[in-house]
């Protein structure tokens, strides 16, 4: 749980405020209200608690303390009432993590005076929204082909713990036209615990340039209610390249090749060789050539690629500072 | 020497400490007992005291407070005159930063490593086989020269601020003129200086001035011999450091010869034991407070007050020791009175690691996420402010506060990633790591193009391959912003600073401005910024190799954290950074749209496709690695005179108070040469006092 380190705007969520039970009256006590942000609490998310008294109940409760409590009734912050603005008292705000569990919960709140005797008692409801999904997409290609097949993959998490597997996508291209349907797998992507994930085969559009199409995760046939998520997919359609850029990377220190540089012509990109040399298609056109990587500032040039071509790019180290700067 | 955790016991008595002239008084009572009887008790007006007595704890000539580069020199050089000494330290053991430094040590003037290596000679005991590494022009170089150096009006930095013109003028005379015998006085303390190769930072444009300090890799650790074992000088494995050692040495082939290592442990561990040998006291574990003055802002200063302050590993429970323990004073009492005879020296650093105190200057860094540089090491007591704090209770008067923001790297962007103590790369193996927890992955400059940074609330801020940028610091050869460089450059020239030629030399980016600004987590009163965030995917790190594991990186300390997804990448920040203060409400959004600008090649907020070239973040896992903005060191402070005498709000140096290192304003120099010679100054004037 976060401790409270400033005060936080506290939004009135409407939605959220308990409905007092007339003034002052039966055991209830001294009435108050309990404000609560943001006005849609995310499963797990940050939830601010504040206890307001209105001017003409304030005198009761000036040296009074909130103590707020979780639907199991389990105490979960103190507050003392130290904002005395316009005749109003308020609370110090408490943050804590919010349940995971979509829909209502009905918390409560006790005011104590100094000697802990009980001078007001409040419930308020705090209303968890549905559980979001997580998506990701990845190894997209950095150009495709006009009309050529391309794979990309997906993956699906509920950070709320529930377990992605089976659970169905939608790929829509730009016109909104659906291009491919699936679920993903039984198995977590390598290195994560909860990433359901699937390769999905696609097929380039005909019309050259930049589009983005749409991934969707859709809501899951799942007992929990789960809020659709969606994501663009970048997707880069270029003629079939017809010129080959032969790139030898050298450190411009030493004339030592290379390997493994990053050769960047937007959007097509590969790696140097052992020898520090790589090859990159392209269609002819204007392109800005980066090569980089560690320990090198990136080299950059910019030009018209019109036929087969080799560049040689001197690499300088990454030694802006002498020593001496860097002690300095 | 054969056991090397204590000095021979037969030199300590060669170094002839007189029992009597460092007595303690009153054992374990305290300062309400104290009465105008006991001997040791002065009649004296503090606010501490209404009765007008204080209960001195312990009596000395010399009471130094701090035991780092100007303390330990101060405290060597009063004992060498004869006085009794005692250096009250904070921390667990000695050296203060001096001992996390890289020892490039730039004196001048004419001094005695300048005239070595202009005749090729090599070192008295021959370790030096290399030649000269500069020129002997480049190391023909006498007082006045250096004066005009470090007083230079003309000089303009790439900042468009200038490092000479506001120094304090007395001071950097007394400055100059003790160069050369300071030189001296360290290599008569067991210093052994490397080939000079340029200057440092703030040390003038002229000449070459700054050599490093080394030892000699050997089978045993030997300061008077000049050899350290590979243990200990941290070389034997490179991921330990030593208890002997916070940060590996460095190899020191080419300015040395084979088998020598250099860094701040060949300068702080000589020191330390010749002050011990020459029987220094110390009390450690104590942070001194407050000043003890005749009256509030009038009459000499009498000693000082120093409160227990315990270094103790946090996962034990136990205390940390200093590695060599002859002369400790072992006092675990609240309160120490401490009576100086003659004086006391201030020489516990700046204020650095104050973010209140700094805050004077940039408001915006009043964050406490962001830490000074060795703050593992010296724990939260170092760099607080405490010399000038105290200073200016009595009446003391500060000197060249804005020169802090002219240094370039009094405040800047690590690129070391991952860990608190961004700005040094200290292993498992030195008893202070367990403050940090983990190395850090050092990316370097380049490796800013791997990655999106972001604020505390997920957003971009600036382009990232500019944000490590620093301009260079006005130093010999002039790689600063001088148009003439090495022996090219004239002193005192007007066009060293026309307008038309500083626009040209301009190169300050300002992305560390547009990190600590204001953004949507910034709330009342303070507006904090908050961490800063570097964010990649597992592509990166098969671009890049990164070692993304202990020790370089913790699970631990919250300075490091891997995830399935963006999402969950941003609650694990929140819930587990601990200056976190809001969540990260817009990585998602941010990483989404610049997966956008990645495929379009182009950033239409930072431009960054100028520089260089842009990756998604899309393979998981997610990783996210702490950027840090260090504030490296204080060039304001307080106000002294040649002497190195405190200098009160009227001008007159207040009796028995000096004050030297980055506890001292008005010196634009950056560490140890200012640290040093000030040292030198203050003990050499503090042993004279009667
Ligand atoms: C990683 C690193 C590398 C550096 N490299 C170089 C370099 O190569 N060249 C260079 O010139 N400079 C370098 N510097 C800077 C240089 O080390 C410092 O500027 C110099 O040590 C400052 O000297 P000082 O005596 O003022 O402070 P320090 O050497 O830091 O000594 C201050 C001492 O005072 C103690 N202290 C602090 N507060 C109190 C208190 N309240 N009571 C008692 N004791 C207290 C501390 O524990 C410490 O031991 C480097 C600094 C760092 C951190």
């Amino acid at each position: 749980m976060k401790a409270t380190t400033s005060d936080t705007p506290a939004n009135r969520s409407p939605g959220l405020e308990p409905v007092l039970d007339g003034d002052a009256d039966t055991d209830r006590g001294v009435p108050f209200i309990i404000e609560t942000s943001p006005a849609t609490i995310e499963p797990g998310a940050e939830i601010v608690m504040t206890a307001f008294v209105a001017p003409e109940h304030a005198q009761a409760l000036f040296h009074a303390t909130v103590l707020f409590r979780d639907a199991d009734g389990a105490p979960i912050g103190r507050a003392p009432l130290t904002d005395a603005r316009g005749g109003a008292l308020r609370s110090e705000p408490v943050e804590r993590v919010a349940p995971d569990a979509p829909g209502s919960h009905a918390f409560s709140a006790v005011m104590e005076g100094p000697g802990g005797e009980v001078l007001g008692k409040q419930d308020f409801c705090v209303a968890i929204a549905a559980h979001p999904i997580a998506l990701t997409l990845w190894d997209v290609p950095h150009a495709v082909e006009q009309g050529a097949g391309f794979q990309v993959t997906l993956g699906i998490k509920c950070p709320c713990g529930c377990m992605a597997e089976g659970w169905a996508f939608r790929i829509t291209d730009s016109a909104g036209q659906i291009v491919a349907e699936g679920q993903t797998g039984h198995d977590p992507w390598p290195g994560t615990s909860g990433l359901y994930h699937a390769t999905v085969a696609l097929v380039a559009p005909d019309s050259l340039g930049a589009q983005d199409w749409t991934v969707t995760a859709l809501v899951p046939d799942h007992p929990t209610p789960h809020i659709q998520r969606s994501l663009p997919l970048h997707l880069n359609v270029q003629t079939a390249p017809e010129v080959t850029l032969k790139v030898l990377a050298v450190d411009a220190e030493t004339g030592a090749p290379v390997p493994r540089a990053r050769v960047v012509v937007h959007p097509y990109r590969t790696f140097t060789d052992a020898q520090g040399r790589a090859e990159v298609r392209l269609p002819r056109g204007r392109f800005t050539i980066f090569v980089s990587g560690p320990p090198y500032f990136a080299f950059k040039t910019t030009g018209e690629v019109k036929d087969d071509m080799s560049l040689t790019a001197e690499m300088y180290v990454d030694r802006e500072f002498t020593d001496a700067d860097a002690w300095a | 020497m054969t056991d090397k955790r204590s000095i021979d016991d037969q030199d300590f008595k060669e170094g002839s400490l007189n029992r009597r002239d460092f007595f303690r008084v009153g054992a374990a009572a305290g300062m309400t007992a104290a009465a105008a009887a006991v001997p040791g008790t002065v009649m004296a007006q503090t606010s501490e005291t209404p009765d007008g007595t204080i209960h001195w704890d312990y009596e000395v000539d010399v009471v130094i407070a701090g035991g780092g580069c100007a303390g330990l020199t101060a405290a060597i050089r009063a004992r060498d005159a004869g006085a009794s000494v005692l250096v009250v330290d904070q921390n667990y053991d000695l050296g203060g930063r001096m001992l996390h430094s890289g020892s490039y040590l730039s004196l001048g003037g004419g001094d005695a490593i300048q005239l070595r290596d202009m005749a090729g000679a090599a070192d008295a005991e021959g370790f030096i086989t290399v030649p000269p590494a500069e020129d002997p022009p480049e190391l023909d170089d006498n007082i006045e020269l250096l004066f005009t150096d470090v007083t230079d009006w003309s000089v303009v930095d790439a900042k468009a601020q200038s490092p000479y013109r506001y120094n304090e003028r007395e001071m950097m005379r007394a400055w100059a003129e003790n160069c050369p015998p300071t030189r001296q006085f360290l290599m008569d303390n067991y210093v052994r200086f490397t080939r000079i190769s340029g200057t440092h930072g703030g040390g003038g444009l002229s000449r070459a001035r700054a050599p490093y300090c080394f030892l000699m890799l050997g089978d045993r650790t030997d300061i008077e011999a000049g050899t350290i074992t590979a243990e200990d000088a941290g070389v034997a494995d490179p991921e330990r450091t030593s208890p002997f050692a916070p940060v590996q040495m460095e190899d020191a082939t080419s300015f040395v010869g084979p088998n020598a290592v250099r860094n701040g442990v060949a300068l702080a561990r000589p020191l330390e034991y010749s002050a011990r040998k020459k029987g220094v006291m110390f009390i450690l574990h104590r942070s001194f407070n407050d000043l003890i003055r005749e009256r509030p802002f009038d009459g000499r200063v009498l000693g000082l007050t120093a409160t227990y302050s315990p270094r103790v590993n946090p996962d034990t429970g136990i205390r940390l020791e200093s590695f060599w323990q002859l002369g400790n004073v072992d006092d675990r009492r609240e309160v120490l009175n401490i009576r100086a005879r003659k004086a006391v020296i201030l020489a516990s650093g700046g204020h650095a690691g104050n973010p209140e105190v700094r805050s004077m200057f940039y408001p915006a860094l009043r964050d406490p996420a962001f830490p000074t540089s060795g703050s593992a090491l010296q724990g939260s007591g170092g760099q607080d402010a405490s010399a000038l704090k105290a200073a200016l209770k009595i009446g003391a008067n500060m000197a060249g506060m804005q020169q802090n923001l002219s240094y370039p790297t009094t405040f800047h962007i690590s690129s070391r990633l991952g860990t608190r103590d961004a700005y040094t790369d200290m292993m498992p193996g030195h008893p202070t790591f367990v403050f940090r927890k983990s190395t850090g992955v050092a990316v370097g400059n380049a490796g800013f193009e791997e990655f999106i940074a972001v604020n505390q609330v997920g957003k971009r801020f600036f382009n990232e391959v500019r944000l490590p940028k620093r301009p260079g610091a006005n130093r010999y050869p002039g790689d600063g912003a001088a148009p003439g460089q090495g022996l090219d450059h004239t002193p005192l020239d007007w066009r060293n600073c026309s307008a038309e030629w500083i626009r040209k030399s301009y190169t300050y980016d300002h992305g560390l401005d547009a990190a600590v600004a204001l953004n949507e987590g910034s709330r009342a009163p303070h507006y904090y910024s908050g961490p800063l965030w570097a964010i990649f995917d597992q592509d990166a790190i098969d671009r890049t190799g990164w070692e993304i594991r202990f020790p370089y990186v913790s699970e631990e300390n919250g300075y490091y954290f891997k995830s399935d997804t963006i999402d969950d990448l941003a609650r694990q920040i929140y819930a587990g950074h601990p200056y976190s203060r809001v969540p990260l409400g817009h990585l998602s959004t941010t990483v989404t749209t610049w997966n956008g600008y990645v495929a379009a090649g182009a950033d239409p907020e930072f431009e960054r496709e100028k520089d260089a070239p842009m990756y998604a973040i899309a393979k998981p896992p997610f990783y996210a690695l702490s950027i840090m903005v260090i504030w490296h060191d204080s060039y304001g402070g307080l106000r002294c005179n040649g002497r190195q005498q405190v200098i009160d709000m009227q001008g007159v140096p207040i009796p028995g108070l000096y004050a030297g290192g980055e506890a001292v304003g008005g010196f634009n120099k950056h560490g140890l040469g200012k640290g040093h010679v000030q040292g030198f100054i203050a003990g050499t004037h503090a042993a004279r006092e009667l």
